[in-house]
């Protein structure tokens, strides 16, 4: 009956090229639509593609963008990352998770380019870039990583809004892992609610290499992150942790492509979050085992604890398979802190709406535990110090 | 010296790009039981696996003969058909599948039982009993959910349901409790007494040796077979482990300290230890 | 804003092709326009209401696009359809009496013996009409009504019917269930009055034997309050080499702390695009069990719905689809919870050979009327070999706080070590692997009366020798 009275929903067919390329102008309010997975579903359920209404907006100051430490090229042109892409990718494999349309948009409001580029071998002191929104402003960085062969790199990003304000913020980031090289990403976002944050990454991976992709999403009215990785290298393997809270009238979007071409390939996606107050999230994740990827494994996960009665969660997670010899698995678990869990916190004296405060902070703290900077530290803290009224980390007494 | 009813010969296999058997010669006369030993890791199951023609290992070399007949090429049904049982460390689970239906199939494979309808019931019944074993089992799915005793006993209906020519029992006693030891061991006395069954008990535990009579012992090291001898091999195995084939542990795979007062103790030294191995190996490839 | 601008846009677009394609209808005599619709309600001497609606769904067809998300049903050309086809005959409930081809037919198929072994009522539809409708008297005196849907609308029961008949399945919800209002013709009706247990299970049989034919059966059920019933249904064709469209819909409605169970086994021919649409509701406390089995068909789109509007109810889904060389099935389930304390549990398995596409999609909803609710969906999917494909689209969506939903699926192939076990045995390789295979169907074969459990075993059996499954 539900399904029976919704009208269909809002779909568009992906635009074509010259659509695309007039987005890459920044002229004026647009709409694009953006996360399409692969593989789609019943329109009616609203979850095949979201729409972004992005105002008009200047693009910031190229202060905006700021390389804090560690070896990188602020004011680079795309062109040393296009080179290096045309060679590792003739087939044209590398794709963004958020599609098209947002490729376009980032680009016509870039307000600085940051390239990492490690040589082969080399394993230089990690890359921190911070991205402070600018009010009225698309603050975006785009970020090239190119790891060479062999090679070891870390890059931390943060985009953040001190200041407050209103406005888009963005990351463009577009990953070449060599043979056999590393790449350690870790992006945390703790934008205030004046903000809509577009989180747009690309990757392609050579034979042996293996990134390890941290998301850490606390922030923003609107977040909207598409992660694609392309799994080419025979052997090469991705791990993908996103923890993602959502508060107030927050909405998330996560849409993860993972495709695995290469054989004895490996993926993990594990996102882990909570909703509170009148949050929504949607998370599609697609492992794509595409024929000839023998012996590739692919798992998926998406765990979230809602946290009140207004809350509303989506989740797809998709397995499409073109190979016998593979082995995939996805798991979704969403609801209310377990019984067992419950239980436990209750008889050390916790009331059930403490124990999903304690589930809600736990997410700032596991971000302070984790901020790779001072910067960083002092972003979660101001969010959390607004949303639980009390600093990550700091005891659970302090709250009660 | 009359021909062998096993007889494997200069056996090389390898899993994958590694090489595990290292020209392996065996032979098993009918009514003969050998036992296989040798620490963790030597291959001891590998080799049973590869006489079945389990297609995870590659033969590279050397021949499987049964009967006079080479069988190398024929794969695991051909070979049960053949008249070769194993019986598995770890029996697989297969869902969805009734132990009888299972029994049936198998039966239906080997005609030369003549167990069709009521006898094939009645056969049954008839080894359930005999091993003590409830007959619930038979509407359970293949070992899905069975203890490792319950699998190792459905192993040995299978194996007294078949009556093979030969059956390599694998680490048929690890992990036992009482009742299914004892279970295994009637089993394996049944099928003796029976059939004049030829037996290859893969084992580095001797406590089942206990009840059973042994023709031979071979001591697998490395993917080399290093030594041979009559039943006195396994107290001799059970005494001094294999350390005398150049491998410091003792028969339950524990590392052995040479010293009896601990502050006196050499660290293990696992240096040492491969240059013994390695010396008992060229030892025994000159032989 | 945009976004629904192009929408219609879009609509406006399959209403330009549809017009042009309209040219063809004077000569074909088998495309659908309202005159059609008219002439099949005439024929059928029908209420003035079901004449209404059946205009009114064909309007919505018309409006409605094909779907863009699932296989391809190019090679359904609708033009082509006879949408209506009407044996020689009246339904009968004298099986003696049912014309000699078509009694061969069902007796080929078995269903008269398994009436007589086992069964409380038999109903056999042959292309668009009910040939054969019996129920047994024990069953009748309890009040049971087994009839054809047709004939229950000439009778008291037309106001139920009425009340009923699309309501669940509204002509809105896609464009076959739309076809499906104008076109319908065939199925059944069953009326299980209050606290009646039904000892034996219902029958239905489905035959299409007309060439690039329509089969459109209307299947509704009202289980009253404290009611049980198990309603078997089968469906089968011959193979031609012009393609043939199922659109059938099923309507279940499952009082309080009624208990209703709904098994198919699927074996339409090869040829068949299988457009089905199947939808239950159940009120406070009761329960609905979906067991299905789908293995013919060229192209399938198939999930039945349980909407759990009362609370404490329950739902249970199993399901196996085999998919085989030049089958794209599309199967699944959609669950709304609606209630509070409601549970429901999805456990499908999946399998692709030579070529096969197979496809479980799913959607959960928890509404906010859904506390204290749980959902679990398991779904196994089995490559056997590394030219067919297997997807997993399931979706979730839950807006209740106090509720667990938990999804878990994997995909892979027979396990090297499983094959080398069975094998050691004796079991040869392609045995080995059938019944690997038929164990991995098990948790639905052991669901079926006996009958069908065997039926399905030989399914797959066939299936696996690569074989045509289909009788005739």
């Amino acid at each position: 009956m539900t399904a029976a009275t919704e009208t269909h929903t809002a779909w568009r067919p992906q635009m074509t090229p010259a659509e695309v390329a007039a987005l890459a102008v920044n002229e004026g309010a647009r709409t694009i639509m953006v996360n399409r997975p692969p593989a789609i579903t019943w329109h009616k359920l609203k979850i095949n593609e979201v729409a972004a209404s992005l105002p008009a907006l200047p693009a910031a100051a190229r202060t905006a963008v700021e390389v804090a430490s560690g070896d990188a090229v602020w004011g680079a042109e795309a062109e040393p990352f296009d080179a290096a892409l045309a060679e590792a990718d003739p087939e044209g494999h590398f794709e963004s998770g958020m599609g098209a349309e947002a490729e376009a948009w980032l680009s016509a409001h870039t307000a600085e380019r940051v390239l990492v580029d490690v040589a082969a071998g080399e394993e230089p002191d990690p890359v921190l870039v911070h991205l402070d929104a600018e009010d009225g402003a698309a603050s975006v960085c785009a970020l090239d990583i190119i790891v060479r062969e062999g090679a070891r790199a870390t890059v931390y990003a943060q985009a953040d809004a001190p200041a407050g304000g209103t406005g888009v913020a963005g990351f463009a980031i577009r990953a070449l892992v060599g043979e056999g090289a590393h790449l350690s990403l870790v992006v945390l976002q703790t934008l205030d609610d004046g903000y809509t944050y577009l989180e747009n990454t690309a990757a392609l991976l050579g034979a042996g290499a293996h990134a390890a992709f941290t998301q850490t999403e606390l922030g923003a009215r609107r977040s909207l992150v598409g992660t694609a990785f392309a799994l080419d290298g025979d052997e090469s393997s991705v791990d993908i942790d996103t923890h993602y809270l959502g508060h107030g009238e927050n909405d998330l979007d996560f849409n993860y492509v993972i495709r695995q071409r290469g054989r004895a390939t490996k993926s993990n996606l594990d996102a882990n979050g909570s909703l509170a107050d009148a949050s929504s999230k949607i998370l599609r994740g697609t492992i794509d085992f595409i024929h000839g990827c023998k012996g590739a494994v692919g798992h998926e996960r998406d765990t979230v604890l809602l946290a009140n009665d207004k809350v509303r969660n989506k989740t797809m997670p998709v397995l499409l398979c073109d190979e016998d010899d593979v082995q995939g698995d996805h798991g979704a678990s969403i609801g209310h802190v377990n019984p067992e869990q419950l239980g436990y916190l209750e008889a050390r004296g916790l009331s059930e709406s403490q124990v999903e405060a304690l589930f809600v902070g736990a997410q700032f703290d596991y971000a302070a535990v984790h901020a790779f900077d001072e910067r960083a530290a002092a972003g979660v803290n101001r969010l959390a110090q607004r949303v639980i009224g009390r600093e990550a980390g700091a005891q659970l007494e302090g709250e009660a | 010296m009359e021909e062998a009813l096993l007889s494997v010969q200069g056996v090389c296999a390898s899993a994958g790009e590694k090489p595990i058997l290292h020209g392996i010669d065996l032979a098993i006369g009918k009514g003969e039981t050998h036992v296989l030993m040798g620490p963790n890791g030597a291959g001891k199951s590998t080799l049973g696996q590869v006489i079945m023609g389990n297609p995870t290992y590659t033969m590279t070399e050397g021949a499987i003969v049964l009967e006079g007949k080479d069988i190398s090429e024929e794969n695991a049904a051909e070979r049960s058909r053949d008249g070769l049982f194993l019986s598995f460390q770890a029996p697989v689970e297969v869902p969805g599948v009734p132990l009888q239906s299972f029994l049936r199939a198998i039966v239906a494979q080997h005609p030369e039982l003549n167990l069709k309808g009521k006898r094939f019931k009645k056969r049954i019944a008839e080894i359930l009993e005999q091993l003590n074993m409830s007959a619930d089992y038979l509407d359970r799915e293949l070992n899905v959910g069975f203890s490792g005793g319950e699998k190792k006993k459905i192993e040995m209906l299978q194996l007294l349901l078949l009556k093979p020519k030969l059956a390599i029992l694998d680490e048929t006693d690890s992990g036992l409790d009482v009742d299914a030891l004892n279970v295994v061991s009637k089993a394996i006395a049944a099928y003796r007494a029976e059939n004049d069954g030829t037996i290859l008990l893969i084992t580095h535990n001797t406590r089942i040796l206990e009840h059973l009579s042994v023709d031979r012992t071979h001591v697998m090291v490395k993917g080399h077979l290093v030594a041979e001898g009559d039943a006195s091999l396994i107290g001799d195995i059970d005494q001094h482990g294999f350390e005398q084939f150049g491998v410091a542990e003792d028969i339950e795979g524990n590392k052995i300290s040479h010293a009896l007062d601990e502050d006196e103790a050499p660290a293990f030294d696992a240096e040492a230890a491969l240059a013994h191995a390695e010396a008992a190996v060229k030892a025994a490839e000159a032989k | 804003m945009a976004a629904e601008k192009q929408q219609v846009t879009e609509v406006d677009r399959s209403l330009y092709d549809f017009v042009k394609s309209e040219e063809g209808y004077e000569r074909l005599d088998a495309g659908l326009t309202p005159d059609i619709v008219r002439e099949i309600s005439a024929k059928k001497d029908e209420p003035q209401w079901m004449l209404d609606l059946r205009l009114k769904s064909l309007e919505i067809y018309h409006s409605l696009p094909i779907p863009d998300w699932g296989p391809s049903i190019e090679g359904l050309d609708m033009d082509h359809i006879v949408t209506y086809v009407k044996p020689p005959t009246e339904q009968k409930s004298d099986w003696e009496s049912v014309p000699d081809d078509i009694k061969d037919t069902f007796e080929r198929l078995g269903i008269p013996q398994a009436e007589r072994a086992y069964l409380a009522g038999v109903g056999a539809q042959y292309d668009s009409e009910l040939v054969y409708h019996n129920i047994q008297e024990s069953a009748s005196k309890q009040g049971v009504v087994y009839s054809g849907i047709e004939e229950a609308l000439h009778g008291p029961y037309e106001e139920l019917i009425h009340d009923h008949f699309m309501q669940l399945i509204t002509p809105q919800d896609h464009k076959f269930a739309a076809l499906h209002g104008a076109v319908w013709s065939g199925g059944s009706f069953v009326y299980v009055p209050k606290g009646v247990h039904m000892e034996f299970p219902l029958q239905s049989y489905f035959r299409l034997n007309a060439k690039g034919a329509g089969q459109f059966e209307h299947t509704l059920i009202i289980v009253e309050d404290g009611a049980d019933l198990h309603f078997i249904e089968g469906c089968s064709a011959p193979k031609y080499n012009v393609a043939n469209l199922h659109a059938g819909a099923v309507e279940l409605f499952v009082g309080k702390n009624a208990h209703m169970r709904y098994s198919t086994i699927e074996n339409w021919s090869k040829n068949m695009y299988n457009l089905n649409t199947k939808r239950a509701i159940v009120d406070d406390g009761g329960t609905i069990e979906w067991v299905s089995g789908s293995f013919g068909s060229h192209v399938g789109y198939l999930y039945p719905m349980s909407i759990l509007n009362g609370a404490d109810s329950t739902c249970e889904f199993t399901g196996v689809t085999f998919s085989g060389a030049t089958q794209n099935l599309d199967t699944g389930c959609k669950v709304v919870l609606n209630a509070p304390r409601t549970s429901a549990r999805i456990d499908t398995k999946g399998i692709s050979k030579a070529g096969g596409i197979q496809t479980f999609r799913s959607s959960v909803l928890v509404t906010e009327k859904a506390e204290d609710s749980d959902v679990y969906v398991s779904c196994a999917n089995l490559m056997l070999d590394d030219e067919s494909r297997s997807d997993t689209i399931p979706a979730m969506d839950v807006r209740a706080k106090n509720c667990n939903v938990g999804h878990e699926a994997s995909i892979g192939r027979i396990g090297d070590d499983m094959m080398f076990y069975l094998m050691s045995r004796g079991i040869s390789e392609d045995e080995a692997s059938t019944m690997i295979v038929n164990g991995f169907a098990n948790p639905v074969s052991k669901e079926l009366p006996l009958e069908y459990a065997v039926e399905m075993n030989n399914l797959i059996k066939l299936e696996m020798e690569g074989m045509e499954g289909a009788i005739g």
